[in-house]
């Protein structure tokens, strides 16, 4: 797989890195950061007084995940018409559960889900 | 029920016996005896001693059969020939017919049904009267001949084995050593219709059933067995205690996700990456190599509740233990060097684990599975799952295409690797033990049902040219006969031969004694 994708800012947007809050508004009065961050990403955000230690990945990891948590539940219900995802039932802190079907004659197993009582 | 709560019934029908009689008989089972009888006469002078011995020799020159009565007793059909010296050396030969009454039994230990004699009657005499002997010594010898055959057929014979292996007492993946062998203690044998006896027998210890209530299940095959319900929970609880197949096992995956897989996902993926690479602050364009995950499990299976059902199948449940891990990765190749200490770099790509998780000991239950039972080529009573409900209750909410992946990958490793249901060693062993005779069962009726599972085959035993001891050659430029070791036997072209368990039948076909093997009866 190749695929060449443009980075849509609006869209990283959600993402609230609260220890670059504020570089970020200063980007916004001061658009030589922005130059200085394309040419040195690290020694840009040193300058900045950012700090990345263990404390600010761990922060940053931690605030990453969130979004992405409430990414997977954006995206599984704008698919309403997915009933089959596993995900639907994982969402619904239900355990999924599944009928499987064996033919031992190809070796596949044919998995559906089940309806929850 | 038609076991009669015994854990497992052995049926033979009278015409498997009979077959196996005349396969005993041409490998050997009814040896020649001989022996000198001393006439019980007293104060006879040292020098007359020999005038009161009477020699004989005597052998069971047809196959015997075995008659099952309408009382519950059997008897068994003999006809022997026999061969007197007295006075000295004056030979006689006469053929006589014998009914031994038989108390036909089973052996546990050979799981095999065989006949022992309790008491010979000499029914009929001819004898080979070239001397015109008077009456009276002619029923001197009939006592003598009596008295012979029935030690002989009561007391230096006493038992003949009979029938194949109608059980194993060995399970599948077992250790090595008697305490993993199925233990089995005889109930009771009875004999029904005229034609088909059974045995009972009870496994591991267990004690009960009703002889009178064991029903023949044999619809007319040679043979037929027959497993109670309870015994195969108690085979299967001894069989899971002791086995070395493997109760767990681990497998490892990887799987790449083309834009197909990925395709509602494929805006969120790209936010993440560029989110924790720019951290939302620069702007880049990125090519997405590839996205990959790499997950495995650990599975470890525990002991299934099962229930038989009409139709023959088994209804089973239970649960599993899991340990499941997952790394999933998107790799990208970025315009602009950003790289900030979060992520893996070389000189063009980028690697961001997206998802690291693992959870050990997760329950999945098989809350219910349906399995079809039949016997196997190896005759072992199988069940083949066909269809389970499980219950997977992993908590993890991830991209429904690793998600589905996974638990789809993981049901597979559950699936495939299940423990087999050993619920019976096999039934009709394929051998007879100390013999080169192999036996085929033809299985006709595998009945299922609630209380038992019933099976009854028709017996097939080998060529005869696995057994026979006297191989002829019908080319006619030899027309010989040969005892199977002989070399010429194994010289003859396979469509010439001809196989005889009798001498004196080769001979009256024409056949002359091979030179080599058989000399004495040489003629040509």
């Amino acid at each position: 797989m190749d695929k060449r994708i443009s980075i849509d800012k609006k869209r990283l947007e959600r993402f609230e890195f609260k220890s670059v809050k504020e570089l970020k508004a200063n980007l916004e009065t001061k658009p030589e950061i922005r130059e200085n961050l394309s040419e040195d990403f690290r020694g840009t955000l040193k300058a900045q007084g950012i700090n990345i230690n263990e404390e600010f990945k761990t922060q940053i990891r931690a605030e990453w995940r969130e979004t992405i948590k409430s990414d997977i539940r954006r995206v599984a219900d704008e698919n309403p018409e997915s009933k089959n995802w596993y995900l639907k039932q994982v969402l619904a802190e239900e355990p999924i559960k599944l009928k499987v079907k064996v033919d031992k004659a190809t070796g596949t197993n044919k998995k559906s889900l089940r309806r929850s009582r | 029920m038609q076991t009669g709560g015994y854990d497992v019934v052995a049926e033979v029908n009278e015409t498997l016996l009979n077959k196996f009689l005349k396969l005993g008989h041409c490998i050997g089972k009814f040896p020649v005896f001989s022996g000198v009888y001393t006439l019980p006469i007293e104060d006879v002078p040292e020098s007359l001693h020999e005038f009161i011995d009477i020699g004989y020799e005597v052998s069971v020159n047809e196959a015997p059969t075995i008659d099952f009565t309408s009382t519950g007793s059997a008897v068994l059909n003999i006809r022997g020939q026999c061969k007197f010296t007295v006075l000295g050396g004056i030979e006689f030969e006469l053929e006589a017919e014998f009914t031994v009454g038989v108390v036909p039994s089973f052996n546990q230990y050979t799981r095999r049904f065989h006949l022992e004699f309790v008491k010979a009657t000499i029914d009929d005499v001819e004898l080979n009267d070239m001397f015109h002997l008077p009456g009276n010594v002619i029923t001197k010898l009939n006592e003598v001949l009596a008295i012979g055959m029935e030690e002989f057929l009561t007391y230096d014979l006493t038992t003949v084995e009979l029938s194949p292996v109608l059980y194993s007492a060995e399970l599948p993946y077992m250790p090595p050593g008697e305490a993993n062998k199925l233990t089995i203690g005889m109930g009771n044998v009875k004999i029904f219709n005229n034609n088909v006896m059974a045995a009972a027998a009870n496994l591991l210890g267990y004690t009960g059933g009703n002889i009178n209530t064991v029903i023949d299940f044999t619809d007319g095959n040679h043979a037929g067995v027959g497993i109670n319900e309870g015994a195969m929970h108690r085979v299967y609880d001894f069989w899971w205690q002791r086995t070395t197949h493997p109760k767990s096992v681990t497998q490892t995956g990887s799987k790449d996700f083309d834009m197909p897989d990925i395709v509602e996902w494929i805006d969120e993926l790209v936010d993440w990456v560029a989110a924790v690479l720019t951290l939302g602050i620069v702007d880049v364009d990125i090519d997405i190599d590839r996205v990959w995950a790499d997950f495995g499990a650990t599975v470890r299976f525990g002991k299934f509740n099962f229930d038989l059902k009409p139709g023959n199948k088994i209804m089973l449940d239970g649960s599993i233990s899991a340990d499941i891990w997952l790394k999933a990765y998107v790799q990208i190749t970025e315009t602009t060097e950003l790289f900030w200490g979060l992520v893996d770099v070389d000189e063009t790509t980028s690697t961001v684990n997206l998802f690291d998780l693992s959870i050990n000991g997760l329950t999945v239950n098989i809350d219910s599975a349906e399995a079809k039972v039949y016997l196997d080529s190896s005759n072992q009573l199988t069940a083949d799952i066909t269809e389970l409900d499980i219950t997977f209750p992993l908590p993890w909410d991830i991209p429904e295409f690793l998600l589905d992946y996974l638990v789809d990958w993981v049901v597979d490793q559950i699936v495939d690797n299940l423990p087999p249901l050993v619920l019976f060693p096999a039934i009709f062993e394929e051998t007879i033990p100390d013999t080169s005779i192999t036996v085929e069962a033809t299985v006709n009726k595998l009945v299922i049902d609630e209380p038992e599972a019933l099976v009854a085959a028709n017996i097939e035993t080998s060529n005869p040219g696995s057994y026979a001891p006297y191989w002829a050659n019908n080319n006619p430029e030899s027309l010989e006969v040969h005892k199977r070791d002989c070399e010429w036997a194994h010289r003859m072209a396979t469509r010439h031969k001809v196989y005889y368990c009798d001498l004196e039948k080769a001979f009256a076909d024409g056949y002359d004694g091979c030179a080599y093997c058989l000399p004495k009866y040489h003629h040509r």
